[in-house]
């Protein structure tokens, strides 16, 4: 007698095992980089075993072994450094499953957990990468997992191209589904946002700056920014992007006045806007998840659309949430500014009483030599840097310690930037002119396919402020000692310069101009991704849900949410028929189904004549009226020959009405 | 003439001098020999089979044969020989038992699947295959076998493909208490067989059986066989499944017992009274439910009005 067992609890055939084990790679591989290595390590074993248990050289895992493989992996976790309940823990958990899963990977019921585990991790993965190659590889994966569900869902062996085929049908058939969702999804910013991602480093700016203390600064190819200007762009020598000011000194490190950590004792209320005199410019931003505050802006800006943000005495501007991912800003700025709002200037003259004496003294005979003219002194310092051997290298020494910058200003004489500026805004210090630095970046490339700026993190830059003439003016050392760092992007300035010191993907588009045209292309694209898919906000819907419901709050947000996914449902449920809607049923079973409604439900099994038979004794009264019912329904139904169909209907429906309960 | 259901009144009515309160069996009988279908009496020994069958043979003026199956029962004991004729100095063939219009095999499953098997192809093919030479039966040709519940020691079970070629089965099972008084009393029996006149003439049987392919039916009801057939082939329900010879079973007697009810249409309850007569020996339920549990199973479930 063979015994009957559910389609779930299935064995699986070799070749749908063997696509199974397929999937399982495409879908942790992309994972594999953030992962603890023995997690990679456990992915190989587990994949060897299920192997051998699919060709019948192995048993499939005991119990025991399941759960000892559980807690070790568990274990494992925490062992790594994943302790608290961040994303990234609750990531490898999800994968330590999915891996672990394939130990048991042998009926159809595991073989669907693995598959939907698998479009849920695509998910995940999108919360990493949403950049197009991002979009891409979770394409990939959602290809294969539906390649998978084909494999274990056909009745017949799986071959490789009646799978592809149905699943680029499957997905293709998604497409206006997905459209859909993107275009009318409620995007409501307290649910709607990617996760906080601690892991992320934060990048660009910081808001301390210890020139000293950094050897080697990090050659990062990776965009910080884009810019899109509405009109003419500035020249070249013009793209200082402005982001922190660093006032504070404390004789090794530069501060910013206005940090995240004293964010309470910023300046509350509307703050007086600076106004633009020069060349006016205005401008939009896509800036990259940095983890920070800070927003960046052509130098000077006059005024910034971003929710919440404002501009602070010190020319800097900060959002209320930090950028955790990819956003998009309106700003103008000015080529020249009046600032009438500043009025601690004495803050900029601060220095601490003692170290770099030899270069503060050095300072002061300058300024006396020059007569005190604030100007000619500054002349005076660049002129020094300028004609004398100093040097700008990226892989500077370190110079530490209380005189540091003496060091670097009378030992070595090599640095970056920060150097050069700390150096020049100390000895404005110490000859008494207010002086600040600022960090921010200087340059990038301009790409014509898309008419858009890109700056990179590589090209991150710090400069001088002085306060001369009742105002801030920009001075940039690093133009005194590398002029054509300021003139050209930093890969044609390293290039020329320095070719060693050019991070490897420049070194190579230089090398092609073919490479060069190619990643032109490919930024222009990943803009018009950010642009179009990441930033992508029905501003006017968003106002009017709000203009007549009030600020969103996250329940509202999250029923909203629900209720779209409903009606997403409820369409899907209709078009693949599970759902249908009620539709009139002809005569005589709609006077039947009213029949029942009064009297109570007919047994599936029940014929009409048993039926009211039944409820004939149940209500002897209606017993005559019940009889006539039958009669005319059974006449109806299977004696086919009703020449006046519609007279036949009102009379069942007569004969019907006056039946009820007694 | 009478039409088919009063014919069938006076029947169960004349029945009802030899055994009492088999109304409806006395129905299904009937309507097997209306369609031309052959019978399976399953039941306890002693409740009446040979007596229905022998009341039926002597009312429809059929000439009539007994085969008692037994274990030691050959093939050439129900078919007949080629015997050696002294006086002629040639083969003679001496015809069995079954070259008869109805045919009662009695305890059919006592005997070897040998001699089942003999019996169970004349019934197919209507015609017997001796020493080379195909020689037709009768026609009119009917077999009602009974069949003792194979539990009993000493039996053997049909095949299925075998079962499959009875029309209907049908058991008649224990009288009532009235029934069995009058019989104890001497009023009932097969003592009174002799008393019974036949009713029918075969002209009027096939006159009868040719109204059955004219009676309607709806496509309201050919949807509900159409159900009822299907679930008995759900994987879930059903181990075997009615086949196409089933359904058509089904449809046929369905049509036959809307004529004996007076009506020239069939209704879901038509095919409701025979569907376990019909099914009842030709499906097999996953687990190994008593038969008329699993046919009453299907009836439940399956919705008379389409759902």
């Amino acid at each position: 007698m063979n015994h009957y067992v559910p389609p779930m609890q299935r064995a699986l055939m070799l070749p749908t095992l063997k696509v199974l084990m397929l999937v399982q790679w495409v879908v942790v591989l992309p994972f594999l980089r953030y992962l603890p290595v023995w997690l990679g390590g456990v992915l190989a074993l587990v994949m060897v075993w299920r192997w051998r248990v699919m060709h019948g050289d192995m048993r499939p895992a005991p119990l025991w072994l399941k759960v000892v493989s559980v807690s070790v992996g568990v274990a494992g976790l925490f062992a790594s450094g994943l302790t608290s309940y961040t994303l990234d823990s609750a990531v490898a958990l999800c994968l330590l499953g999915y891996l672990l899963k394939s130990l048991e990977v042998l009926r159809r019921r595991d073989a669907i957990f693995q598959i939907y585990l698998g479009f849920f991790l695509t998910g995940v993965y999108l919360l990493y990468h949403y950049s197009p190659l991002g979009a891409l590889t979770a394409i990939a994966m959602l290809l294969a997992n539906t390649l998978a569900l084909h494999a274990v869902t056909a009745d017949r062996s799986f071959e490789w191209r009646r799978g592809l085929k149905y699943s680029l049908g499957l997905l293709g058939s998604a497409i206006p589904i997905m459209v859909i969702g993107f275009l009318f999804f409620p995007r409501l910013p307290p649910l709607w946002t990617i996760p906080n991602d601690q892991r992320g480093a934060k990048t660009g700016m910081t808001d301390e700056l210890t020139p000293g203390n950094v050897a080697n600064l990090a050659r990062d190819n990776s965009p910080a920014f884009r810019v899109r200007f509405d009109g003419e762009r500035p020249p070249r020598s013009q793209w200082y992007w402005r982001g922190s000011t660093l006032g504070a000194f404390d004789g090794q490190s530069w501060r910013a006045f206005y940090n995240e950590q004293n964010r309470r004792q910023w300046p509350r209320g509307r703050l007086p806007e600076p106004t633009g005199v020069g060349d006016r410019y205005d401008y939009t931003v896509i800036i990259e998840a940095s983890q920070q505050h800070w927003l960046y802006f052509l130098d000077w800006p006059t005024s910034v659309q971003a929710d919440n943000a404002r501009i602070l005495p010190d020319g800097r501007a900060a959002r209320q949430e930090s950028l955790n991912q990819a956003y998009r800003y309106r700003a103008s700025s000015s080529t020249r500014v009046d600032w009438s709002g500043e009025n601690a200037l004495d803050w900029y003259r601060a220095l601490p009483n003692s170290g770099n004496d030899r270069l503060r003294a050095w300072a002061r005979q300058r300024y006396d030599a020059v007569g005190g003219d604030e100007t000619a002194f500054v002349d005076a310092v660049l002129d020094t840097i300028r004609s004398e051997p100093f040097f700008y290298t990226l892989q500077p020494p370190l110079y530490q310690g209380n005189n540091s910058i003496s060091d670097f200003w009378f030992g070595d004489r090599r640095g970056f930037c920060s150097h050069y500026a700390s150096a020049l805004g100390f000895m404005a210090r110490a000859v008494g002119i207010p002086s600040r630095l600022v960090g921010g970046y200087l340059g990038g490339v301009y790409n014509p396919n898309g008419d858009f700026v890109q700056v990179r993190q590589m090209e991150a830059h710090v400069w001088v402020e002085l306060w001369l003439n009742d105002r801030w003016v920009r001075v940039d050392p690093t133009a005194a000692v590398a002029p054509n760092r300021v003139e050209l992007n930093l890969d044609d300035w390293l290039g020329e310069e320095n070719p060693s010191e050019l991070p490897m993907g420049s070194r190579v588009r230089r090398g092609l101009s073919m490479f060069n045209q190619a990643g032109l292309w490919w930024d222009s694209m990943q803009y018009q991704w950010q642009v179009l898919v990441l930033n992508y906000q029905d501003d006017s819907a968003m106002g009017l849900v709000e203009s007549h419901l009030g600020r969103i709050n996250p329940w509202q947000a999250a029923g909203f949410m629900a209720a779209f996914l409903v009606v997403l449902g409820v369409i899907m449920a209709w078009l693949t028929g599970l759902l249908r809607l009620p539709r009139r049923l002809p005569e005589p079973w709609a006077s039947l189904r009213r029949l029942e409604k009064r009297l109570g439900e007919r047994e599936p099994g029940e014929t009409v004549r048993h039926y009211t038979r039944r409820k004939a004794q149940e209500y002897p009264d209606q017993a005559e009226a019940l009889m006539s019912v039958t009669t005319l329904i059974e006449n109806m139904a299977y004696n086919q020959d009703q020449h006046s169909k519609k007279s036949t209907e009102t009379r069942l429906r007569h004969l019907v009405q006056p039946i009820k309960k007694t | 003439m009478h039409d088919l259901a009063t014919v069938t009144h006076h029947l169960q009515k004349r029945v009802r001098q030899v055994i009492s309160g088999k109304d409806e069996a006395v129905r299904l009988a009937w309507i097997a020999l209306l369609c031309d279908g052959h019978l399976l009496l399953e039941d306890l020994p002693g409740v009446g089979k040979t007596s229905l069958a022998q009341t039926l043979g002597r009312l429809l003026s059929m000439e009539y044969q007994r085969i008692q199956f037994t274990s030691d029962l050959l093939p050439a004991d129900i078919l007949g020989a080629q015997i050696y004729s002294r006086d002629k100095g040639r083969f003679d063939f001496h015809p069995g038992p079954i070259f008869t219009q109805l045919l009662l095999a009695d305890e059919l499953n006592r005997a070897t699947p040998k001699a089942q098997s003999a019996l169970l192809e004349a019934m197919e093919e209507r015609q017997v295959t001796i020493d080379g030479e195909a020689r037709t039966l009768p026609a009119p040709f009917y077999v009602i076998a009974t069949q003792n519940p194979q539990s009993q020691s000493g039996t053997y079970p049909l095949p299925e493909s075998q079962l499959d070629r009875f029309f209907l089965r049908i058991s008649l099972g224990y009288p009532d208490v009235n029934s069995e008084k009058s019989l104890l009393k001497g009023e009932l029996g097969r003592t009174h067989l002799l008393d019974l006149k036949p009713m029918l003439s075969a002209e009027q049987l096939a006159f009868y059986k040719q109204q059955i392919a004219d009676v309607k039916a709806s496509e309201a009801v050919l949807d509900y066989v159409m159900r009822l057939v299907h679930k008995t082939r759900d994987p879930q329900v059903c181990r075997l499944g009615l086949s196409p010879r089933g359904a058509l079973a089904l449809m046929t007697a369905s049509r036959a017992m809307a004529l004996t009810e007076g009506r020239n249409y069939v209704m879901p309850d038509d095919v409701q009274a025979v569907f376990p007569a019909v099914a009842g020996h030709r499906i097999q339920g996953q687990r190994s439910l008593d038969s008329e549990v699993l046919v009453r199973q299907v009836l439940d479930d399956v919705d008379v009005i389409a759902a």
